[in-house]
């Protein structure tokens, strides 16, 4: 006869058993979903791409033009696709890139290329067409941004409502509309710091 | 007496031999949960083994749409993983102006158990937006649809008067469905590419293997083309992999095994 310890230990088993058959028939019946449904998102999101490479030419292939050294008189006498605010505090003077008039006109954009002693790199975008501020503020809602360990909304010096985002390995930014051009200060994110960053963008948002 | 003599020392070769049978599989436990802990380190100690992108629409930039027929696959990843035990995947990819936009749908192949790496999968569909550098990727399971040999009918378009873009998915000639909400990015319109991804391992044995078929894009007009037009091998981070299409317009890509094929 089993002792009472035997009998025990009998039944524990026979639990998890019945458990585990339960939970897989239970599964078995559920049959597939009609309609994708949507999962949780990943915590951290790998990349596919290599980083954005921040020495290389920010055009790419995109057809274009480089302005050296470009001031504010210089800048008065340049043709550009939006019209260009420069940064007054960055402390550096910067190479400009403009797409070439026969690119598409959501593609037209200028390119202010900083190498700052004050903030390093900094890529200024300042483009004719970009995110909308619907999609601006939703970039900055918690959870939307799923490679970033900051994403947050902010109010410019200028008033503007910006998103600021920073994601290890790929880039620091800050987003913003200001009179019909969308702007990106973007920097690479192991040496443009949340603050810096903002810095930049209240810097502009008042000019 | 005897007889009960001899009972009791059969009762205890047999308490010995249970001892014994024990401390075996004690043994035996260790060294299995030893060998785990180690497959589950390696699994989340591989970097990522690139990707090929290869754009269609003779170099344009103006497509206002991207659809492709993806062939779900399982891939063999040698035990590694990556963060979120991802193996690979193959996409509909619409790459966006400069400064890292684009926005993407597809299929991708994980591992089931980190215990388990390399015999269960899990396919989830995705979609994913990248601006300036930041991404947000959003996951759906669809098991009807998604598993190994299937064809998933995939596509990227955006509205009349909109810059957010929509994915919708079509599962062995059905009806599309929606996946998830729109995308709002930062252009009106792209550069139509195909994308095979994978993670780990780096160095050679990781061939993957992927089939694009019936590609098309959508023209400025809003009309679809009909196939990919002249296709060019824009970039490949893989040493093991290579794209191949066999005809201009290419209605297919798929991928090769070095020598055959295009490396860019």
């Amino acid at each position: 006869m089993p002792s009472t310890k035997h009998l025990r230990m009998l039944i524990v088993i026979g639990a998890l058993v019945s458990a585990v058959v339960g939970l897989v028939t239970l599964r078995a019946h559920a049959g597939p979903s009609p309609e994708p449904s949507i999962v949780n998102n990943p915590a951290l999101e790998v990349f596919d791409i290599p980083a954005y490479d921040f020495d290389a030419n920010p055009l790419g292939d995109v057809p274009g033009a480089k302005v050296s050294s470009v001031t504010e008189p210089i800048l008065l006498t340049t043709e550009t696709p939006v019209p260009v605010v420069l940064p007054k505090t960055v402390g550096a003077i910067p190479d400009m890139y403009i797409t070439d008039p026969s690119v598409q006109a959501d593609w037209q954009l200028v390119v202010l290329n900083y190498k700052s002693s004050a903030y390093g790199q900094v890529q200024i975008f300042e483009r004719a067409e970009g995110l909308t501020q619907e999609g601006i503020d939703q970039w900055a809602e918690p959870g939307y941004c799923t490679s970033c360990t900051f994403a947050e909304s902010v109010v410019l010096a200028g008033g503007q409502r910006a998103a600021v985002l920073g994601t290890p390995g790929s880039t620091t930014v800050v987003h913003w509309i200001q009179k019909g051009v969308q702007i990106d200060v973007m920097g690479p994110f192991s040496t443009l710091s949340r603050d810096d960053a903002v810095a930049v963008a209240n810097d502009l948002s008042v000019q | 007496m005897v007889g009960s003599h001899h009972a009791t020392g059969g009762s205890r070769r047999t308490i010995r031999k249970s001892r014994v049978v024990l401390a075996f599989a004690l043994v035996f436990a260790t060294l299995l949960l030893m060998g785990l802990s180690f497959r589950v380190s390696a699994a989340y100690g591989c970097a990522e083994n690139g990707a090929i992108f290869w754009s269609g629409g003779d170099y344009t930039t103006n497509a206002r749409g991207n659809q492709q027929d993806l062939v779900v696959r399982a891939h063999v990843s040698g035990g590694c993983g990556h963060f979120n035990d991802l193996r690979a995947g193959g996409t509909v990819h619409m790459s966006g102006p400069p400064g890292d936009n684009l926005v993407e749908t597809g299929w991708r192949d994980y591992i089931a158990s980190c215990c388990d790496p390399d015999n269960d999968h899990v396919f989830l569909l995705f979609n994913e937006i990248i601006v300036s550098g930041q991404v947000s990727v959003f996951l759906y399971d669809d098991p009807a649809c998604t598993f190994s040999g299937n064809t998933v009918t995939m596509r990227l378009i955006r509205g009349t008067t909109t810059n957010v873009w929509v994915a919708h998915r079509k599962c062995n000639g059905g009806s599309w469905a929606q996946l998830g909400t729109g995308l709002g990015t930062n252009f009106w319109s792209a550069s139509p590419r195909v994308e095979t991804f994978r993670a780990g391992p780096s160095g050679g044995g990781g061939f993957i293997l992927d089939f694009h078929r019936n590609l098309d894009w959508k023209k400025p007009d809003n009309t679809w083309k009909g196939s990919f037009g002249t296709m060019h091998c824009e970039s490949d981070w893989m040493d093991d992999t290579r794209g191949k299409k066999p005809s201009d317009p290419a209605y297919e890509w798929r991928t090769v095994e070095p020598p055959d094929g295009v490396e860019c």
